[in-house]
């Protein structure tokens, strides 16, 4: 009998660096939207609490314990993110959605992160904005994405399909960044 | 432009995808006829002025926004979740 | 030469070569391309706009309406650079402009002597007739005679660069008020970002032989940008440019990047900046303006303020022996300075009899000057006092009108300056831009003192209403000389032209005109005289039309009015404002899961919305796309064919009201449907007309999968979260996308079924898996989503896994296909096979359908209210006056059908009034054996049997067709329920 073999959603190789950036893809095993029912928000992050020891951020934040990230995803939805998917008792308060495969990952790090960032991104970079830990639905040339503030620099997801063109303009950017870095000295 | 959505913050116009009238949150009963729904589908107001309208947060959270805007200066006077002004209409 | 021994900002141990029209220089690091002209004294730089006249340097500044160059060569040239702003560089090559064949010798500045026909009005007037000659000989005529420089006609080979920034406050302008207002803001804790245009900060204290806190004012600026630079909430952008306010603290910004440099690979030539600002200090400085006499714009003829800063700033001077036409003190200190130089003043022409300003040099007060001589090069002055007129030889004269402070970016959200008495000039109000406040020179404070004390004042204004402490810092000491003026704007008297507008060769006499002929109001006179049009938009030259306008009409300027301006400030190049737009740029891609199997099998991609998807497959021996196509379709129909059907919009729907949700958004009932079951879904728009098509699977109760066309996925997507929050958010119901979390293959044909119990561990049956089926199986430990659906009237499935197995799964059916002698079939034969079975696609549904014209009016539920249901109902929406859908087919089999074509009744003649109809899709059927159609045929569904003439002129064919049932291919059914 066939078993199918998994496959990166990036066609081409990482990590990609260049001057003061590096870029990594993320293997997340699994995405799992949460969608709390009608009211079941305090509900739900009593599930949470009890089942995954996380608890329910508010819009444009995240929590977290040692192996899963909690991240608000837009208005209603919260993606778990990490090694489990999300324990069924969460199913009684929300609609669980697996999209593990529908989102990919990317970290975007070091000292000109952010400077890559704002070629691609119209969202206020700035570290007393967008703070480690905070997250933002907010496009990445033309494309939706979900954005993540590490202590390191950024998570950067986008829907599947638009892997490529995603890491595409990543890296255009952060090439054109190191070379005008270059001549700033 | 810059839209301050309630969920994510003040954002670039760009983010956002204009819809129309906030008389669009009106949507006649269905035994309403067929003149209330020519009235809700086509008649529209055309103030030079503060104007209700209806935005939707296409590129952030998917937010339906039910927003005041000065049409005459671009000046956003409020910016309200659509979900919530309905909840409390009803 | 005419370089200084030494002094100066530039870099004297870095000679730089460089090349103007043909002939090479040198010039020093720090140089602009104005200034290395004036150093190897080249005066003649360019020809005017309309006359051809010759021109020279006239400002040192952004202002510069007459130096504009084409810099580089071929498809690297950039045509209308400001020299004034172009930093030298090694290897520069720069041409003069709108002369022919030479700049010395120019053909068409015979217009010069026809100035009398080419005044203002002059197009409007003169190439009103005949209609004909509009293209043929005056467009040309115009094109060739008047203009500026050229595109090189090949593609723009230059990269350029977007970005976005936000800060607390925006210091446009890095003079002394802007420095002084980023510094005290900064220290007040506020992210500060610094622009300007220059590539020195420092503004006119780089330019000024004035002290500041006891050092040389440049020295000052050095260290005060130091300071700046080294904190970190500060953001310096020199080189850049605000090119326009926006609503909602947001700002143009041109910076550019690689202008300066010989070696630009890598680097975008500009970045087009968003920025975006809780506030905004304008510290803009301002413009020294001209004063109109005969023949002012001869080469030799330049302000007096941008002589000082050639010789404080480059250590030029263009004049061996300089005069002086002033209306202010200010004049004075060009003398002064050039003076101290070591330059010969020949005199000073001050318009006022009562100054009080001493040097070392002759001053003829109340005089004007009324002539010049001297066409490409200036040399001598007529000056005309109380006692006579006298002639001065020199070959340089500086003129200082007074100034106009920068308000060009306070009224871009259409707020006009106002007029101060007190400096005779416009100033922004507070507030024009919401945020914005102006300090400096920009606000009227004209002496150094003035500005630190006004960039100090609005940024504590600014922090205090930031709620933040203002902290302490002394003001530096420097000079605090008063601005005494008496306006003077152009001399009166002599025959000759005295130009207001140099870029585009505006005079006083054209301004009379448009007065005699009642263009009086500024706007009027500005589209009639063309004045401030140019692409300097009149920096140095509206004032002085409005003055001259003012005198004319017996008013007082404040009365006159201003224009208005608009974005941008200075000239931005399309390709940076579409920076990251060419190319992959211009829209995302997306690839579907087998898109590297499709690629590599050899199928041409076809775009769909963003997605690529393979056309066809083309195998050895084919010689055209047909040949594919034909052959995918009756594989298709005669074993099994396989294709990616992962772009259709795929969205996960839950809740206790899901049911009752879907209800309301379809028009068709889905409360009833079984667990386990698929239904056929249309959407109508509220307007009544068909929005999508697409199915519903529920999956358990409360768990709906709704599929969407490819081309209206996201408006579906829109759509639903329009109808749950804005209309229903008592509903309890979530739903999502989920089209990239599913790689889904359609597996079509007779031999579907055989394929995928090859495939799945589970084994299916016509009873255990029947038409509109969807369940669960596995492929090996993968739990794969199954329906029994089919878009080609075949007995054929969709099998999802996800989509990190899509490849492999691809692959694993494509070798399962071929021992069934099947494989993929491509977009061209999908849509063959669609239409042979009378599907709809979004060809039909094109927004101005009902449900009723596509055959379905009986999905619009009598039992339910629904989106769009009411109107739908209108009269003349359904009926015999409609348009409905038809099948037509060729009565000739060879006959031709083309999409778009329209159709007649037999015989008629093809005019609009009698048409019938149109054709949406059409296609060779190789099932059939010829040509088919979908069309929209008034009354279609009771003129099967008829025959109609299917015409198409824009490609001469005409073809008689026979009308049918929408559905060519097992009308009942059978085949799909095998």
């Amino acid at each position: 009998m066939v078993e199918l073999s998994p496959q990166s959603p990036f066609r081409d190789p990482l990590p990609f660096k260049q001057g003061r950036a590096s870029l990594t893809e993320n293997q997340p095993e699994y995405i799992s939207a949460i969608m709390p029912h009608q009211g079941q928000e305090t509900a739900l992050s009593a599930v949470l609490k009890k089942v995954h020891d996380l608890s329910l951020p508010p819009a444009g934040q995240s929590s977290a314990n040692k192996h899963l990230r909690l991240l608000w995803a837009g208005r209603g939805t919260y993606f778990l993110v990490g090694e489990k998917p999300p324990d069924r008792a969460l199913a009684r308060v929300a609609s669980l959605v697996d999209q593990s495969d529908g989102w990919c990952s990317l970290s975007l790090d070091g000292e000109d992160a952010a400077e890559v960032l704002a070629r691609l991104s119209p969202l206020d970079l700035r570290l007393k904005v967008f703070k480690p830990g905070n997250t933002a639905r907010s496009e990445l040339q033309h494309m939706m994405a979900l954005y993540l503030r590490t202590r390191s620099g950024f998570e950067i997801m986008v829907m599947r399909s638009f892997a490529h063109s995603a890491l595409h303009h990543l890296k255009e950017a952060m090439t054109s960044v190191a070379a005008q870095n270059r001549i700033a000295g | 432009m810059r839209i301050d959505c309630p969920l994510c913050g003040c954002r670039d116009s760009r983010e956002f995808h204009y819809r129309g009238t906030g008389k669009l949150m009106e949507r006649p009963a269905a035994d309403a006829g067929a003149e209330a729904f020519h009235d809700y589908i086509y008649m529209r107001e055309n103030p030079a002025g503060v104007n209700c309208e209806l935005w939707f947060h296409e590129m952030g959270c998917r937010a339906w926004l039910l927003v005041e805007r000065d049409v005459s200066s671009h000046e956003f006077l409020s910016v309200r979740l659509a979900e919530s002004v309905t909840r409390g209409k009803q | 030469m005419t370089r200084f021994a030494d002094g100066g900002l530039i870099e004297r141990s870095q000679q730089i070569p460089f090349n103007f029209d043909g002939r090479s220089y040198l010039g020093f690091s720090g140089d602009t391309l104005a200034s290395a002209l004036l150093a190897n004294d080249v005066r003649l730089i360019g020809r005017s706009f309309k006359y051809h006249r010759p021109r020279g340097i006239l400002t040192a500044g952004s202002e510069e309406p007459n130096a504009l160059m084409t810099i580089g060569r071929g498809s690297q040239s950039d045509p209308n650079v400001r020299a004034t702003m172009q930093e030298l560089y090694r290897g520069l090559t720069s041409a003069s402009q709108n002369r022919f064949p030479s700049l010395s010798f120019d053909l068409l500045a015979i217009n010069d002597l026809m100035a009398p026909f080419f005044g203002a009005g002059f197009y409007y007037k003169t190439f009103m007739w005949p209609k004909l000659f509009w293209e043929r000989v005056y467009e040309p005529l115009i094109r060739r005679a008047a203009g500026l420089g050229a595109l090189s006609g090949a593609a723009d080979e230059a990269s350029y660069d977007k970005a976005y920034a936000h800060c607390d406050l925006l210091v446009i302008g890095a003079g002394p008020a802007g420095l002084m207002a980023a510094t005290l803001a900064a220290k007040g804790g506020l992210d500060v970002i610094l622009a300007d245009e220059d590539f020195i900060l420092g503004g006119r204290l780089n330019s000024e032989r004035v002290e500041v806190d006891g050092k040389p004012a440049a020295e000052w600026a050095v260290d005060a940008v130091k300071a700046l630079a080294a904190m970190p909430n500060v953001r310096l952008m020199p080189r850049t440019t605000i090119t326009g306010a926006y609503d909602g603290g947001t700002y143009g910004a041109l910076q550019w990047v690689s202008h300066h440099l010989a070696e630009r690979e890598g680097l975008p030539l500009e970045t087009f900046w968003r920025i975006t600002s809780q506030r905004t200090i304008l510290a803009s400085g301002a413009i020294e303006r001209p004063i109109a006499f005969a023949d002012n714009d001869r080469p030799g003829v330049m302000m007096a303020s941008a002589l000082r800063t050639y010789a404080n700033r480059f250590a030029v001077t263009p004049a061996k022996r300089l005069s002086i036409f002033t209306n202010n003190d200010d004049g004075y200190r060009t003398a002064t300075d050039l003076a101290a130089r070591g330059v010969e003043i020949a005199c000073v022409v001050d318009t006022r009899t009562y100054a009080a300003v001493d040097g070392d040099f002759p001053v003829l007060k109340g005089a004007e000057v009324v002539g010049i001589s001297g066409r490409r090069g200036l040399n001598a002055i007529v000056v005309r006092t109380a006692s006579g007129t006298r002639r001065i030889a020199t070959d340089c004269l500086g003129v200082s009108g007074g100034w106009n402070p920068s308000v060009h970016l306070s009224c871009h959200l259409n707020r006009h300056p106002v007029w101060n008495p007190d400096i005779v000039a416009f100033v922004a109000t507070d507030d024009a831009v919401p945020g914005m406040l102006a300090a400096g020179a920009a606000a009227g404070g004209f002496s150094t003192h003035a500005a630190f004390q006004s960039g100090a004042a609005a940024a504590a204004i600014l922090l205090r209403g930031l709620g933040r402490k203002v902290p302490r810092l002394p003001l530096p000491k420097s000079e605090d000389a008063p601005y005494v003026l008496t306006p003077f704007w152009h001399v009166q008297g002599g025959g000759k032209r005295a130009w207001l507008d140099f870029q585009n060769d505006v005079t006083t006499k054209d301004v009379k005109l448009a007065h005699q002929e009642n263009f009086r109001s500024v706007e009027h006179m500005k589209r009639y005289t063309t004045l401030g049009m140019a692409t300097d938009q009149g920096k140095t030259a509206n004032i002085g039309a409005m003055a001259v306008m003012a005198e004319l009409t017996g008013r007082v300027i404040a009365d006159v009015g201003t224009t208005t301006y608009r974005p941008p400030y200075v000239p931005v190049a399309l390709g940076a404002l579409g920076a990251h737009g060419r190319d992959k740029g211009f829209a995302p891609e997306r690839f579907i899961p087998s898109d590297a199997l499709a690629r590599e099998q050899g199928a041409p991609m076809v775009e769909a919305g963003l997605w690529y998807r393979p056309s066809w497959f083309p195998q050895s021996g084919d010689t055209h796309w047909r040949q594919s196509c034909d052959r995918e379709v009756l594989m298709v129909r005669k074993t099994l064919g396989i294709t990616d059907v992962s772009t259709l919009g795929k969205i996960d729907l839950q809740g206790p009201d899901a049911a009752e949700f879907l209800d309301r958004v379809y028009s068709n009932m889905m409360s009833s449907l079984p667990v386990g079951r698929i239904r056929y879904g249309l959407m109508l728009r509220e307007d009544g007309m068909v929005m999508d098509d697409g199915t519903v699977a529920r999956l358990d109760k409360t768990h709906f999968l709704i599929t969407t066309t490819t081309a209206a996925a996201g408006q579906v997507m829109t759509h639903l979260d329009f109808c749950a929050q804005v209309l229903w958010p008592e509903l309890d119901v979530n739903f999502i996308s989920i089209t990239d979390h599913w790689a889904q293959f359609a597996v079509a044909g007779p031999n579907s079924r055989v394929l995928l119990n090859d495939l799945c561990a589970d084994k299916i049956s016509n009873d255990t898996f029947p038409y509109m089926a969807a369940g669960e199986v596995s492929i090996g430990h993968l739990k794969a989503r199954l329906f029994r659906l089919s878009f080609s009237g075949e007995h054929a499935y969709e099998i999802a896994v996800p989509a990190r197995y899509g490849d492999a799964l691809a692959r694993e059916l494509d070798r399962l296909a071929q021992q069934h002698h099947g494989g993929w079939y491509g977009m061209e034969a999908l849509n063959v096979l669609r239409i042979e079975k009378g599907f709809v696609t979004h060809a039909e549904i094109h927004g101005r359908v009902t449900a009723d014209d596509i055959g379905l009016g009986r999905m619009v539920s009598a039992k339910k209210d629904c989106i769009g249901k009411v109107a739908s109902q209108r009269p003349g929406l359904s009926g015999q006056d409609r348009e409905q859908l038809v099948g037509l087919k060729p009565v000739v089999a060879a006959g031709k059908l083309l999409g778009g074509a329209h159709l007649f009744n037999l015989g008629e003649n093809p005019v609009r009034t009698n048409d019938q109809g149109y054709i949406t899709s059409q296609c060779f059927s190789p099932t059939l054996g010829h040509s088919i159609a979908q069309a929209f045929l008034r009354n279609g569904r009771a003129r099967t049997g008829e025959m109609v003439d299917v015409v198409d002129l824009l490609r001469g064919v005409k073809t008689t067709c026979e009308v049918c049932p929408p559905v060519f291919i097992d009308p009942e059914g059978r085949r799909l329920r095998g």
